[in-house]
């Protein structure tokens, strides 16, 4: 007999978690619903379906079977983009034996168990762009993730996203000899200065436009420098002082290449030529952690209204993390940069679909429309209100944080 | 009580010897209870229940004993130096695909007595983790008293590491994406088939990518297993997961490809989690064989990981394959290792009691029909 009411209520249990499962259909009622793409929607609806957003309005029929997640007056917008992200990475990310390593991939390095993914879904973002570390000239290829999935394959979004170039004086790390020592250390060599920074980016570019001539391509290296030369893969810059970004649009003149800014502390100073040129910038965080050795703060002095500055001027601006892995989360950045003269659906924009668009996976992620993927941040108010917390993350239209 | 080792008695291989035992785990045949083994120049002539020993050949009457295959333990460094560490990775190049470390091994270091009173027969001596591609393990049996006999395989693989031990502060690569992106360089290179003069290590990669050899690719994470399973799909190599100690995370995958693992040693001190892992990835159809990685972990006992895997949810049976025959397939030695079984070698352990439990101790130690170890009472 017991045995008879146990089977009873596993079937039971069975019968209630299964019919659910199998129609994998998702209602999020919310209150408002901003979609960056539109007007926001008032009392709205979204209906998820595999992952993806099949249905969103108002008054749309909700289905029998769906499990309706009642969200009531939040406020409901798309997973935050980071454009540039915390690596979730075990060891170092800076390959340190070369300072030209296009070929390298950072999505190789990935670890899906890594602590940074779990506390920036908790921030609400849900996709990021990851790329190898500074201390190279040309650091290799960035990869943009998502933070599900049980191996580094089922995280990528975009492989080969973007190609790292460092300008700023982080590339030449611990590349100087000391004072009083013999070059016996693998690390000692050029670039030591940002001349030549400048001399071995623009000779690696020069090498490949001398091989794009020959037919084939037998170095892999040059093979990816090309492949940027023909903008097939898009080039990240990092570059803080308005001198470096100044030197950076010289060489990307005398190569034509089509480049996006990183960090950009001082791009305030140069806001007109970006705008001409229609360069995006995606900008680092307003504080730094401050480093240990001098030298390598340089343009680290963040200029608040760089933001609003550049947006006014008629710049692409995304806002971003910065690499550095709780610094402030996106929301805060978005607050700070309306704070200091941005606008506020601009600055909205500039953590979702903005960063979508110059990532190139705007078909994707960025935005609430139909057949976009299912990942939606709830929110407890207004987006850009302080006291504001993030309720609910949902990721390929399943819960991942609450 | 002490511990007495016989390691000249190549005289009585040509002898025949049988062998009375309370039960015979054959491993491929089930338990034989009372049974005999019959041992002649070295191989297992007979075994069942009902043979008849010839006249004049010497019995040892193990009646109240129990009789295993010799374990294998399917990876370790034991042999090499006093300081192992330094011994065990040639870190100066990143790529040493042409190292044998059976050229620095010491068949006459305590460590192999210790292998021996531990009922270790044979062994995979490995190179370490410290390199992205590493050198040649051999397969080797631990009696050295037949002088041609001993080597099994000279190379029996190629040593690949994507873990993060292979990463260095002097020398390339020092991060996970360049190591990567190292190997795809070299794997690529091989692979071109292009004939650059004299370059074995071009030349022994080349028998990975293009030949099917054994490629043993330590890594422990998911991450690190899923970089080694994209080096494995992209250049469909024939591969052994080493230490994959986090593989029933991602069991599926490995199953899915077939990749054997050599499991790293449960201790008694590892947390409950840990413990049952092995017996997770057995369960989903992984292929699984012990190593003790010593002198790494200062464990020579290959027996007690599979008594605590056997505790914690590892079938008993497939805790006494992986100890024996899983492991000669994996190394390639399946025809002559592995279990007690005709035209076999006759490397068997008797112990007092079943061979997973923690109580029963090893009594004695064959190889080819020598005894090799002997324990013995005062």
């Amino acid at each position: 007999m017991r045995i008879h009411v146990i089977l009873l209520t596993f079937l039971l249990l069975v019968s209630a978690f299964v019919a659910p499962g199998r129609a994998e259909v998702t209602v999020i009622k919310a209150g408002k619903i901003l979609t960056m793409s539109g007007e926001p929607i008032t009392d709205g609806v979204i209906l998820v379906e595999d992952g993806k957003i099949a249905e969103i309005g108002t008054g749309i029929e909700i289905p029998e079977e769906a499990v309706v997640i009642d969200a009531g007056k939040s406020v409901v917008t798309p997973g935050f983009v980071d454009a540039s992200a915390p690596a979730p990475v075990r060891g170092d990310l800076n390959e340190q034996s070369g300072e030209i390593t296009p070929t390298l991939r950072i999505s190789d390095a990935l670890d899906p168990q890594s602590k940074t993914l779990k506390r920036v879904v908790q921030m609400g973002v849900t996709t990021l762009f990851v790329s190898p570390g500074p201390q190279n000239v040309i650091g290799g290829l960035g990869v943009v993730v998502k933070p599900s999935g049980k191996i580094p394959q089922q995280m990528i979004v975009k492989d080969e996203a973007a190609l790292r170039i460092v300008m700023d004086l982080d590339a030449t790390q611990g590349n100087r000899i000391p004072r009083y020592q013999s070059p016996t250390n693998f690390y000692y060599r050029r670039p030591g200065t940002r001349m030549a920074i400048i001399w071995m980016l623009r000779k690696s570019f020069f090498d490949a436009q001398r091989q794009a001539d020959s037919e084939q391509i037998e170095d892999p290296n040059l093979a990816i420098l090309s492949a940027a030369l023909n903008d097939e893969i898009p080039i990240h810059v990092n570059a803080r002082r308005a001198i470096v970004i100044r030197a950076a649009l010289k060489v990307a003149d005398e190569y034509g290449l089509k480049l996006i800014f990183q960090e950009c502390t001082e791009g305030y100073k140069v806001a007109k030529q970006l705008a001409e040129k229609k360069i995006p910038v995606v900008l680092g965080p307003f504080y730094y952690y401050p480093g240990n050795m001098g030298q390598y703060r340089e343009g680290r002095k963040v200029n608040w209204n760089n933001a609003g500055i550049l947006a006014k001027a008629g710049v692409k601006v995304a806002l971003s993390s910065g690499e550095q892995s709780g610094a402030i989360d996106m929301l805060t950045a978005a607050a700070f940069a309306v704070r200091h003269g941005m606008d506020r659906d601009e600055a909205l924009k500039a953590i979702t679909i903005t960063p979508a668009e110059i990532l190139g996976v705007a078909e994707r992620v960025g935005s609430l429309e139909k057949g976009k993927d299912a990942d939606i941040v709830i929110l407890s108010g207004d987006p850009l209100d302080v006291t504001t917390r993030v309720e609910k993350v949902i990721l390929n239209g399943k819960t991942v944080y609450q | 009580m002490s511990i007495s080792f016989c390691l000249t008695s190549s005289g009585s291989e040509s002898q025949s010897l049988a062998i009375r035992a309370s039960k015979i785990w054959t491993i491929t045949d089930g338990v034989i209870t009372n049974g005999v083994i019959i041992i002649n120049e070295g191989k297992i002539q007979s075994v069942g229940e009902n043979i008849e020993i010839p006249e004049g050949i010497r019995v040892l009457d193990m009646s109240d004993k129990d009789v295993m295959p010799g374990m294998i333990d399917a990876h370790c460094h034991i042999g090499l130096s006093l300081d192992i560490f330094s011994e065990m990775d040639e870190t100066v190049a990143a790529v040493a695909a042409d190292m044998l470390i059976l050229d620095a091994f010491n068949p006459y270091s305590d460590d192999v007595k210790k292998a021996l009173s531990c009922g270790v027969t044979t062994i995979m001596l490995a190179p370490g983790n410290r390199n992205p591609v590493g050198g040649l393990p051999a397969v080797l049996k631990l009696d050295i008293s037949k002088a041609n006999d001993w080597v099994l395989v000279r190379a029996a693989g190629v040593e690949f590491s994507v873990m993060n031990e292979a990463l260095m502060f002097d020398r390339e690569p020092t991060s996970r994406a360049g190591l990567m992106d190292l190997i795809r360089e070299e794997l690529d290179k091989a692979k071109e088939d292009k004939d650059d003069g004299f370059n074995p290590t071009r030349d022994i990669l080349k028998r990975v990518v293009v030949a099917n050899k054994t490629a043993y690719i330590w890594a422990r994470n998911v991450d690190e297993i899923a970089s080694a399973m994209a080096i494995v799909d992209e250049y469909e190599l024939k591969a052994v997961l080493v230490t994959a100690e986090q593989g029933d995370e991602i069991a599926d995958m490995i199953a899915e490809r077939n990749l054997p693992v050599i499991y790293p040693p449960l201790l008694l001190s590892s947390r409950d989690k840990d413990l049952k892992r092995a017996g997770k990835m057995a369960n989903s159809g992984i292929k699984i064989a012990f190593a003790s990685l010593t002198p790494r972990t200062d464990l020579h006992d290959l027996r007690t990981s599979a008594i605590l895997a056997a505790k914690y949810g590892l079938d008993t049976e497939t805790a006494l394959k992986s100890l024996t025959i899983n492991a000669a397939e994996i190394l390639g030695v399946a025809d002559r290792l592995g279990s007690i079984s005709e035209g076999k070698d006759a490397d068997l352990v008797i112990l007092n009691g079943d061979p997973l439990q923690l109580t029963s101790s090893i009594e004695m130690v064959l190889i080819n029909g020598n005894i090799v170890y002997q324990r013995q009472e005062e």
